[in-house]
């Protein structure tokens, strides 16, 4: 057995021990920390805009010429879904005379998504006058636009609270998913 | 192998060389290789199991919960008796004679109580979302469920296994110090030094040590929470064989009998095994005996109170699972179980029977498997006639769920010879220290 | 990952944020996979609003009889059809065929393009083709025909090119030249008699009779059958009788009343006879005997004749011209008439149009060696069946849901049938085909439909009249037209049948005569009487079975005039004991599906296309083990529990249960608190309700193995109960969704929130919280949570993926699934009544249960609201909860099934 020598720190060994031990938990923490920062800094990071089949600039009809976003879609206030302009639709401004170039249909990227096991419903928000901008954000400010955060739930759910109303209904489960 | 010379052989000689001797036995390696290859088994199971879902098992709508569970609270029940072996007879004074048994029954505590939370994961719809049942901050802005007795039952299960596990290692630590300096060669000693986090055994160095030690106090309320939290699982449903307050209790009674069977077992085996004999002796086995007989009435009590209570509430359903267990589809292994459980525990009301090794172990034989019947007709029972007649179902198990069950014993039984080789079995400084 | 990680210098940060952003899309994919792309419409349909379901009125037809429907569509394909509510018959009801028609549409079973010689070909080729085929020595065989269009073209087929045409319907009893069509009048009827007759079973007027019947179900209604019916199932006396003996009793009935002599009678027939005399009698002119269309003929016009007695005709009982078509000419159109000509070398081509001959022929009727004798054999049918692979050409047709057609209802009520989708494959338009035979290769299906209707029509209205009918679903005023019946004489009696052992052969009641054996749904739906599923059965007594030693799942041999089947043995409640009834529609062999080769094949016994009855039987078991069958429910007693399906003397109130008490706050409700009630009295059990739930809610099936193993996924199930009392055996149906308990032990057990109480009182599950611990199945009592425990939605056949409704989660392996009110139906009206700021009215939301039902046994509403349907149901003295003592207070509650003692 070891004798006991006065003077010496005798709980040193342990506590150099113990020391290695909090440095490598420390290490995994901050590997831990480090990736969800990342992950959740990802959130306010606008990732950078898909290639679409057309250079269309939001900035531009929506910022410069000032269109309605209903004007092209539409059936944000019919349906849930807010839907993309049928090309008729270009159309119309495009070439406002009755010969019209054949045009394929148009195969857009979706910027905005959400699980399909999330029912969300654009005309019951837009009849509750909650702002496009609100989750879109300031699209006529970006030629390409994308969300400025990911649609998670907490996001949602942070909104549906302040309805002081009807919260109770907001709130809960069936409120967006069945 | 027991020879005179041996038993006048210091403790600390005699138990440091099962760890350090080079000789490994024949018996060793051919029980470890056997419980090797179940241990593979299990893990192929289980990837199966990942891989194509619950759907492999036999349960179904109203029996959903099988095997799984039934394994699930028997390896629980096991793990009690280790601690009530080692806390609380650590905080009763005068009772030195549980210093021959502790290490190793902690030993199968922890690996019991790893045993009993491997089930509830592998048992999920979706075991990859397991940590929703743990309060972590998300996007979801989604809580776990905090009346649900489950969510109890995981924390329960969670902390006494982490518990549990610093109390083993914590107690370890002399001991492991001991065969650092008893090892032969660097690197050994140089593993058990890091194992034995420098222990010098300097007086600071003990003082600490019986600091920490002494908040084992906590390891005996763990138990019971751990039991409860199984038991509410099943009590807090409506399901009429399972709704009383009874259950708590009962599974703990049962389980600490369990237990105590089990380290029964380890306990011969090892002793038999290494020739321990100086120091598990017929004393230990005598008292082990009597441990054995208080539990097993215990939980007998605690099993006619709950008949009782069934008759006795004149609720028909209640009364209708009494007699379904009796003469009903679970009739023989109800019957088996009682019998393996009651019958053979007689023996141990006389002294010669506790202090004969071939009877104890004949009775904990009996009684090991016999916790096992009972689970399963208590949670199948449950399930099986529920209040509707319309859902009345049938359940048996799977080949798949036969394997995990198989192959948790397996890897039981792998980890426990790892341990038996490498680790201090005995609490070597306790018995220096008791025979001082 | 983006290609910034080849871009060769990483920096850090860049290489950081890339992580994370396709960490986040990896996360989104992963539990959402909702597609990448967005293809906007070039031009824009009309009408159209992506999210939002459209309807359009139409009808399916079933054994010649329209059955009208309206059907939703989301962006163009049908995934749901509803009953049509304006429609004279139904009301809005359906039955389950009907609700299972739309997954025909998408199976994978159905053919994809014309095949000559088996071989792909074009539809141009047969038109081609098709002028030479016409001619005297053209035989066309149909199944029964109703629709006008197609009888005007096969009228003219006949009267201008010289074919023949001839029906064969194996599930119905054929239209008989020279008499009416017999309409029950069930609603009208004060007491009902039965012999061997099954208004309310499955069959073209199903949604008619019980919708009638359900207008006041406490009626006296007497059976006299061999084997279990659904109206013997609800009979306030029934008696089991075989069917060889049902004459005998017709005979000491029709004494009773005056008319004939009485054959000599058992005890327990005699006290059976004189209550449904009793009754009958007691309520001249507004009473009903009816005698099944499986008795003899001259039995039937014996009935017509106890009617006439009782001044039932033209009151409880209405006769109108046929509404199903008959060849012209009055030649002998039945099959055997055509097998004899084909065996005679007089036929040169013949088109078998949507019938299965081969499959479905009587026994000693070598259909397939006659027609090896016919030089041209053409079938025209939705799947490459038996029939069709007897033939040169076949010719995929197109399903109702594609098809331009129309049809008459059972009450000759006329609908158009218009297309809802684009036809998923090459097939062609039954109208087509015979248009092509008439010398007009290119005809468009709607404008032949058009020209029978503008025949009818004024043409300066045609096309508003169109638009209606389109628009309606039905042509107003076109029910068949009204007959006076003359009193039949009587006829004379037959000798009565020497005793011995008889088979009696239904079809089944979910595939019918094996025309639905390919639809996965119908094929898991429980037959109503025994809960199987998936195969068919030989019916016997318990006395006969014990006799033979026979246990239920034992193989027996049932052996009649040199011809055998093998079965497994089923002992049923109520059955005969000289009775075994064979179910037709198994044992398919060609084109079926799911359905191939599953059960035994019954027509080898059936005496003739019609035979209901064959005498003489053998029965013995046959050595082997028992094999498992796919039940749904195995445990049909009550188990001595009388607080299940409680019952009351009529006029009687239950008694209310003590409260439970509960620690538990009560939950607060300050908009709608929805909840159901199901009427015990009402239920027949038809499963109408079980299907349109699986339709609503996209459930998969799960197949046989898995039921046999307890894991079928119905959300709501119909628990049937036998119990054998004094006044004879009483048979119980519980139709059970979700009780949405108020006080629910599955929302306190879920560890992860993944079922919770919603703030309008429905026990709301996430699927998507789900971790499967299944700790609320095992709470519930009333084990209504079906479970993942496979990949069900997963494994079903790609084709049905369109079918699944786009408002529901399709659920994934591992999680718990159960009824949800029809959520997405609340949610769609939620969101209307949010945006035009009011509140959802009464009746606004029906459950697809609910709105299925033909005997309006289920209501649904507000609770909340004292002047809703569902709240003054509840106030109804039968008023019960189920497994109330437990303290979970239900939402969907009972009323007390009414039982005269």
């Amino acid at each position: 057995m070891v004798s006991f020598a006065p003077g010496r720190d005798h709980l040193a060994p342990m506590r150099a021990g113990l020391v290695t031990a909090a440095k490598a938990v420390t290490a995994a923490l901050a590997v831990v920390a480090v990736a969800l920062a990342a992950a959740w800094s990802a959130g306010g990071i606008p990732r950078p805009p898909p290639v679409q089949p057309v250079p269309f600039s939001h900035a531009h009809h929506a910022g410069a010429l000032g269109l309605d976003c209903r004007f092209c879609h539409s059936d944000a206030e019919r349906g849930p879904r807010a839907g993309l302009p049928a090309t008729e639709v270009c159309m119309s401004c495009h070439y406002p005379v009755e010969v019209r170039p054949e045009v394929p249909a148009l195969r857009w990227v979706r910027t905005a998504r959400l699980p399909d096991f999330t029912y969300f419903d654009h005309s019951v928000h837009v009849a509750a006058a909650v702002d496009c901008a609100a989750c879109h954000g300031a699209v006529a400010e970006m030629a390409q636009p994308v969300p400025p955060r990911p649609f998670t739930m907490l996001w949602c759910l942070d909104c549906h609270r302040q309805r002081a109303v009807e919260r109770a209904r907001l709130e809960h489960c069936y409120a967006c998913h069945r | 192998m027991s020879t005179g010379a041996e038993i006048f052989q210091p403790i600390t000689v005699q138990v440091a060389d099962i760890a350090l001797a080079r000789r490994v036995r024949r018996r060793w390696w051919l029980a470890l290789a056997l419980s090797g290859a179940a241990t593979v088994a299990f893990v192929a199971t289980v990837v199966w199991l990942l891989a194509t879902g619950v759907g492999i098992w036999g349960i179904n709508i109203p029996v959903n919960w099988g095997l799984a569970i039934v394994n699930s609270i028997w390896w629980a029940g096991l793990a009690t008796a280790g601690t009530l072996i080692s806390a609380l007879l650590l905080l009763v004074p005068g009772q030195q004679w549980r210093s021959a048994l502790n290490r190793f029954a902690e030993a199968m505590t922890v690996l019991a109580v790893a045993m009993a939370g491997v089930f509830p994961i592998l048992h999920l719809g979706r075991p990859e979302a397991v940590h929703w049942m743990l309060p972590l901050p998300s996007t979801l802005g989604v809580w776990p469920q905090f009346r649900s007795p489950l969510t109890w039952d995981v924390a329960s299960l969670l902390a006494y296994l982490l518990v549990s596990l610093a109390f083993w290692y914590v107690g370890m630590i002399p001991d492991l110090a001991t065969l650092r300096d008893r090892a032969g060669g660097a690197r050994r000693r140089r593993a058990y030094n890091r194992l034995a986090l420098g222990w010098r055994g300097s007086a600071l160095h003990w003082a600490r040590w019986r600091q920490a030690y002494r908040a084992a106090a906590l390891m005996a309320v763990l138990a019971a929470t751990l039991h409860s939290g199984g038991a509410m699982l099943f009590a807090a449903g409506p399901s009429a064989a399972w709704h009383t307050t009874g259950l708590p209790p009962y599974l703990l009674a049962s389980g600490v009998f369990s237990g105590l069977a089990v380290v029964l077992l380890l306990t011969l085996s090892l002793r038999a095994a290494f020739g321990l004999g100086a120091v598990i002796t017929g004393r230990h086995l005598d008292i082990m005996g009597r441990l054995l007989l208080v539990a097993g009435l215990a939980f007998l009590y605690g099993a006619a109170t709950l008949a009782f209570g069934a008759w006795y509430s004149g609720d028909p359903r209640q009364a209708q699972f009494l007699v379904e267990r009796a003469v009903g589809a679970h009739a023989v292994t109800t019957w088996a179980a009682m019998a393996l459980m009651f019958v053979p525990l007689q023996a141990l009301w006389w002294r010669r029977a506790r202090r004969a090794p071939a009877v104890l172990a004949a009775v904990a034989l009996a009684v090991v498997p016999g916790v096992w019947l009972d689970r399963y007709v208590l949670v199948l029972g449950g399930l099986q006639r529920d209040y509707l007649p319309s859902r009345w179902g049938e359940y048996a198990p799977t080949a798949a769920e036969w394997a995990l069950f198989g192959g948790t014993l397996g890897a039981f039984a792998f980890l426990f010879l790892l341990f038996v080789r490498f680790l201090p079995l005995v609490a070597m400084f306790e018995i220096r220290e008791a025979t001082a | 990952m983006p290609a910034i990680a080849e871009a060769g210098a990483l920096r850090r940060r860049e290489f950081l944020r890339g992580m994370a952003a396709s960490a986040a899309t990896a996360a989104l994919a992963g539990c959402g996979r909702s597609p990448v792309g967005a293809v906007p419409y070039v031009e824009r349909p009309e009408e159209v609003v992506p999210g939002r379901p459209l309807f359009y009125a139409t009808a399916i037809p079933f054994a010649g009889f329209a059955q009208p429907v309206l059907a939703e569509t989301h962006m163009g394909r049908p995934t749901k059809l509803e009953g049509n509510p304006d429609h004279p018959v139904g009301g809005g009801a359906t039955d389950a065929f009907t609700q299972a028609a739309v997954a025909a549409l998408y199976g994978p079973e159905r053919s994809r393009r014309p095949l000559r010689g088996g071989v792909a070909a074009a539809w141009a080729d047969f038109a081609a083709l098709a002028p030479e085929l016409a001619g005297p020595g053209l035989r066309v065989l149909t199944g029964a025909v109703g629709s006008p269009t197609l009888v005007r073209q096969l009228t003219a087929l006949v009267e201008e090119a010289g074919a023949r045409w001839h029906v064969h319907e194996p599930g119905l009893p054929p239209p008989q030249a020279g008499r009416p069509s017999l309409h029950p009048r069930l609603d009208a009827a004060g007491a009902v008699v039965c012999l061997d007759a099954d208004p309310l079973g499955p069959g073209p007027a199903q949604v008619a009779h019980v919708r009638a019947w359900s207008a006041a179900p406490r009626r006296p209604l007497f059976v006299a059958e061999p084997t279990l019916s659904p109206t013997g199932a609800v009979a306030r006396r029934r008696l089991a009788a075989p069917a060889g003996r049902v004459p005998v009793l017709a005979r000491a009935l029709a004494a009773e009343l005056g008319l004939g002599q009485a054959p000599p009678l058992a005890d327990d027939e005699a006290a059976w006879v004189a209550e449904a005399v009793a009754a009958l009698a007691a309520q001249p002119g507004e009473s009903l005997l009816l005698a099944g269309p499986t008795q003899p003929g001259a039995i039937r016009d014996l009935a017509l004749a106890v009617n006439a007695r009782l001044g039932n005709l033209g009151r409880t009982l209405l006769a109108t011209e046929p509404v199903l078509a008959m060849p012209p000419g009055g030649d002998e159109f039945s099959l055997a008439a055509l097998v004899e000509d084909m065996r005679g070398g007089r036929v040169r081509a013949l088109l078998v149009l949507e019938a299965n001959p081969a499959y479905t022929q009587p026994a000693g009727l070598d259909f397939a060696a006659a027609a090896r004798r016919v030089p041209w054999r053409i079938h025209a049918g939705l799947c490459r069946d038996e029939t069709a692979a007897l033939c040169h050409w076949h010719l995929p047709l197109h399903h109702p849901l594609e098809d331009w057609s129309d049809a008459r209802a059972v009450d000759g009520t006329a609908g158009i049938i218009q297309p809802v989708t684009r036809p998923l494959h090459e097939s062609v338009s039954a109208h087509a085909v015979l248009a092509a035979l008439l010398g007009e290769p290119g005809a468009d299906p709607r404008e032949v439909v058009r020209d029978t209707w503008r025949r009818r029509w004024d043409e300066d209205d045609f096309e508003a009249r169109w638009r209606r009918a389109l628009h309606d679903g039905f042509v107003a005023d076109t029910g068949a037209a009204p007959l006076t019946l003359a009193p039949p004489p009587l006829p004379p009696p037959e000798p009565d049948e020497v005793g011995g052992l008889e088979a009696v052969f239904r079809p089944d009641p979910c595939v019918w005569d094996g025309r639905f054996a390919a639809v996965p749904w119908l094929q898991e739906l429980p037959k109503p009487l025994t809960t199987l599923t998936w195969t068919n059965v030989v019916a016997l007594g318990a006395g006969l079975a014990g006799r033979l030693g026979v246990a239920t799942g034992d193989t027996v041999e049932v052996s009649a005039a040199g011809a055998a089947v093998a079965a497994p043995a089923w002992i049923m409640p109520g059955q005969a004991e000289a009775s075994v009834t064979l179910f037709l529609g198994y044992g398919r062999r060609n084109g079926a599906g799911v359905g191939r080769g599953r059960g035994y094949d019954a027509y080898p016994l059936r005496p003739g296309p019609q035979g209901w009855r064959v005498a003489g039987v053998r029965l013995r078991r046959l050595d082997g083990a028992a094999a498992p069958l796919p039940v749904i429910q195995p445990h049909q007693t009550l188990a001595g529990l009388d607080d299940i399906v409680r019952t009351v003397a009529p006029g009687a109130a239950v008694p209310p249960p003590a409260a439970a008490a509960s620690l538990y706050p009560e939950w607060e409700y300050p908009g709608p608190a929805w909840g159901m009630v199901i009427d015990l009295d009402r239920c027949t059990g038809c499963n109408a309700c079980v299907v349109a739930c699986q339709m609503e809610n996209a459930v998969p099936t799960v197949g046989p193995s898995e039921v046999a193993k307890g894991r079928a996924l119905h959300w709501l199930r119909v628990d049937l109960y036998y119990q054998e009392r004094p006044e004879g055996l009483r048979t119980y149906f519980q139709p059970v969704p979700c009780m949405h308990c108020e006080k629910a032990p599955c929302e306190f057990g879920c560890p992860v929130n993944a079922t919770v109480h919603g703030p309008e009182g429905l026990n709301q599950m996430v699927y998507n919280r789900c971790i499967g611990t299944r700790t609320c199945s095992s709470y519930c009592p009333y084990k209504v949570r079906r479970f993942n425990f496979r990949d069900y939605a997963g494994a079903m056949p790609a084709a049905y993926a369109p079918l699944r409704n786009p408002d529901v989660t399709v659920r994934a392996q591992g999680v718990m699934e159960k009824c949800t009110y029809c959520t997405q139906r609340i949610a769609a009206a939620r969101i209307e009544a949010r945006k035009d700021n009011r509140p959802i009215r009464d009746g606004e939301v029906r459950t697809a249960c609910q709105q299925a039902c033909p005997a309006r046994a289920i209501v649904f509403g507000d609770l909340a609201d004292p002047g809703s349907a569902v709240a003054r149901a509840r106030d109804d003295r039968r008023h019960y909860g189920l497994l109330a003592h437990l303290g979970t207070r239900p939402r969907t509650t009972y009323l007390a099934r009414t039982e005269a003692r």
